[in-house]
């Protein structure tokens, strides 16, 4: 029977009503069969254990990964609204998915990167193709994860995903394990089998004043930029002489690490860093996503909407040009929070997810969600990225 | 000397170089903050434009919509869409009764609401057809519309220092027809990212509200007015109907009423003729010989010319030319004659057949 996946796609209030639709709508695209996986994403403001206790009615057994986001892609459609949910729904006889739900992410990455690995390790029988991460898109620190996922994986794997958002508020994110729902968690699917996962990346942003020198950081707080508080650096470029860090400014203002030397891979020459919380007491940032080690060159950055909606669409032609004569069973989008509706207002769908389909496959299944930090390999490492596009489509050879 | 010299002028060099940095680095801040204002006025001219465009559809489809229920429910899927609200209501007076009801509510089933008790100064507010009205905290408010909200939600805003957060906007609602007049209120619990959701509700929100407020009353309007005229229409149609049946009936009426005219003259006419035949016949019959055949055959011709008499007072009462009286006679006998008559008139593919109480 190969493989099928159906998409739903909901914005009703009521979680039941909005779980009712999307399995309807994606069980159209399962021909009848029962789904084996469920992937999901829903906005922060549903009651999140009514949806994956919604879907293990619909699909008994079904294994089930995600996590909440800002807003939801399905198809061709981004909608960042109070509530929206989306759902791939898939059966393969070619692709198995193993899901893992691992708790204390938030205070322990680097252990959760190892556990992770020491589940995957089990699961993966020498034929994985890919892994999908879900973190916690507010706490711990994900290139300290993906270091140690790395670093204690029998075999290399892709890996890519997005962290959990939560509408741009800032306090408490989901993740999804089958009948599980978790805080502070990473939730993860291993997919193993016949079949091969095409992955692209893109930012979108422009390096803006000086070079500049991260002169103390401890994790993922940064302390001091140019031997001055961070804060104080960052807000010179912030309108409106802001007090706290707000949504506004942490999107528009993002930093840019610099590649180590021959490790771009053809990629931007940073990626690109957003910070996500302030302690107003020191003036300290931090960036979920680490990464200052180093001699701690960075640069200021800013968003470039031309830029964010080229990037973005060439990932695509970039992962078509890779399989030419094959059509991918299903499409993940993980595309940063800062470049949804407040960079592209009303245009988000027409700027950076149709045009992807349309060069990828307008027919393909295609899920994401709009997160607080995207993962994705440059090369052969994977990396945390913020602003940016991660587009995996997901091949199986029957 | 010269070596010197030449370090002086890399210094000089280096320090230019360093203020037309710094000078760059000024100039790109500026940059970089005027754009920030440029993406701030582009997001809040393009909700705008989300919000007015959401408000037009609504006009556009809800002047097709058929069902209150069906406008209302529409109304407030364009709010819980479009608005950072978690509450939205259509409340309405009862009449007479010191009560309020919720015609409809965001995420709530139609008709599950019951009417609740308000006191007087809010039911006094609520039939006065209150200005929009905006009121950002709970706590610090005695306001009628806070105390209507507890009424028709209760427990919604938290009795705590939550309901500092929760804002709420009241909007008239004119009514029409069946739909009464009353309030649209509207509540946001907790704020949003400003940026993104346009914060909490505020007062910079009114006017949309009253707009959607306006296009309720619009469409509900035209779904009364619509569904009156199908009314009349629907009448008128029946009458129109009546009309021509009663037109119809005067016709035939008039139709016969000239038959009769013309047969009762015709009978008249007849029947001066009858009352000769009859008389010569009567004193032909007096001079002949009772038994002998020309006797008898006078006997026939009177008989018929009868017979002929009896025909024409039929004719002559059909024309209401005949004198009518009272008086007894036997149904049975009566039915013969007119059976007769008809036998004539209906011709020989129908056949008449009587089955006669003899007694009347």
């Amino acid at each position: 029977m190969g493989t099928q996946a159906g998409i739903g796609r909901s914005t009703r209030r009521s979680t039941s009503e909005a779980v009712r639709d999307v399995v309807a709508q994606a069980a159209t695209g399962l021909g009848g069969a029962p789904a084996q996986f469920c992937l999901v994403h829903a906005t922060a403001r549903h009651d999140q254990q009514a949806v994956v206790d919604g879907l293990r009615v619909a699909f008994p057994g079904v294994r089930i990964a995600g996590c909440s986001g800002e807003g939801i892609i399905a198809e061709g459609v981004s909608d960042e609204s109070e509530f929206a949910l989306a759902l791939l729904a898939v059966r393969s006889d070619e692709l198995t998915f193993h899901t893992f739900l691992l708790h204390g992410y938030d205070g322990d990455p680097a252990g959760s990167g190892a556990a992770l690995a020491a589940a995957v390790n089990g699961a993966d029988r020498g034929d994985g193709i890919g892994l999908f991460v879900f973190p916690d898109g507010l706490t711990g620190n994900c290139e300290t994860f993906l270091a140690a996922l790395e670093a204690d994986l029998a075999r290399p794997l892709t890996i890519a995903g997005g962290a959990a958002g939560d509408g741009l508020m800032f306090r408490l994110t989901h993740q999804y394990g089958d009948e599980t729902v978790a805080t502070g968690a990473l939730s993860a699917v291993l997919v193993t089998g016949r079949g091969r996962v095409e992955t692209a990346v893109s930012h979108g942003c422009d390096a803006i004043g000086l070079e500049r020198r991260v002169t103390r950081a401890e994790g993922g707080w940064v302390h001091e930029i140019d031997d001055r508080t961070a804060w104080s650096v960052f807000r010179e470029y912030l309108d409106g002489d802001p007090q706290d860090l707000n949504t506004e400014g942490a999107i528009y203002l993002s930093v840019g690490v610099p590649f180590p030397e021959g490790a771009s891979d053809g990629y931007e020459p940073y990626i690109v860093r957003t910070p996500m919380g302030l302690d107003p007491a020191t003036g300290a940032l931090f960036f979920p996503g680490g990464g200052f080690a180093g001699d701690g060159r960075i640069r200021l950055t800013r968003r470039d909407p031309v830029r964010v909606a080229n990037g973005a669409r060439a990932c695509a032609e970039r992962i078509a040009r890779a399989c030419p004569e094959r059509r991918p069973v299903f499409v993940l989008q993980f595309d940063c929070a800062g470049r949804g509706k407040q960079l592209f207002g009303s245009r988000v769908s027409e700027s950076i997810v149709q045009p992807l389909r349309d060069a990828l496959d307008p027919a393909a299944p295609w899920i994401g969600f709009h997160t607080y930090g995207e993962i994705a390999p440059i090369g052969a490492k994977a990396y945390y990225h913020n602003l940016t596009t991660a587009l995996c489509a997901v091949y199986a050879d029957p | 000397m010269s070596g010197s010299l030449a370090g002086d002028a890399w210094q000089a060099e280096l320090d230019r170089l360093r203020a037309e940095n710094a000078a760059l680095n000024e100039q790109v801040k500026l940059l970089v903050l005027t754009e920030q204002r440029l993406y701030r006025s582009q997001n809040e001219l393009d909700a705008q434009l989300v919000l007015v465009r959401a408000l037009a559809l609504f006009a556009l489809e809800s002047s097709m919509l058929e069902e209150p229920g069906s406008t209302l429910s529409r109304a407030l899927d364009l709010l819980g869409d479009n608005f950072p609200i978690d509450w939205a209501g259509f409340v309405h007076p009862s009449v007479g009764t010191g009560e309020v009801v919720v015609s409809a509510a965001l995420g709530e089933a139609a008709g599950s609401h019951v009417p609740r008790a308000v006191a007087d100064d809010v039911d006094t507010w609520l039939r006065s057809g209150p200005a929009a009205l905006w009121s950002p905290n709970a706590t610090e408010s005695d306001l009628p519309c806070w105390r209507l909200l507890d009424a028709v939600a209760p427990g919604l805003v938290p009795a705590n220092e939550h309901a500092r957060l929760a804002n709420l906007a009241c909007v008239p609602l004119r009514g029409t027809g069946a739909f009464a007049p009353g309030v649209l209120v509207t509540v946001s619990l907790h704020p949003r990212p400003a940026f993104l959701r346009g914060g909490a509700l505020a007062e910079r929100h009114l006017p949309y509200l009253s707009l959607l407020a306006n296009h309720v009353d619009h469409a509900l309007s035209n779904t009364h007015l619509t569904r009156r005229l199908r009314e009349r229409s629907a009448e008128l149609v029946h009458s129109v109907e009546r009309l021509e049946s009663t037109q119809q009936e005067l016709l035939q009426a008039q139709k016969m009423e000239a038959i009769g005219r013309l047969a009762g003259g015709v009978a008249h006419d007849f029947n001066n003729l009858l009352t000769v035949i009859l008389g010569y016949a009567g004193t032909l019959a007096a001079s002949l010989s009772s038994g002998s055949p020309a006797h008898e055959n006078v006997g026939k011709i009177t008989a018929a010319a009868q017979r002929a008499a009896n025909l024409t007072r039929q004719l002559l009462a059909l024309g209401r030319r005949q004198v009518q009286r009272r008086e007894h006679f036997s149904l049975s006998e009566e039915s013969e004659r007119t059976v007769d008559l008809l036998r004539r008139l209906v011709g020989e593919d129908i056949r008449i057949e009587l089955r006669l109480d003899r007694a009347l």
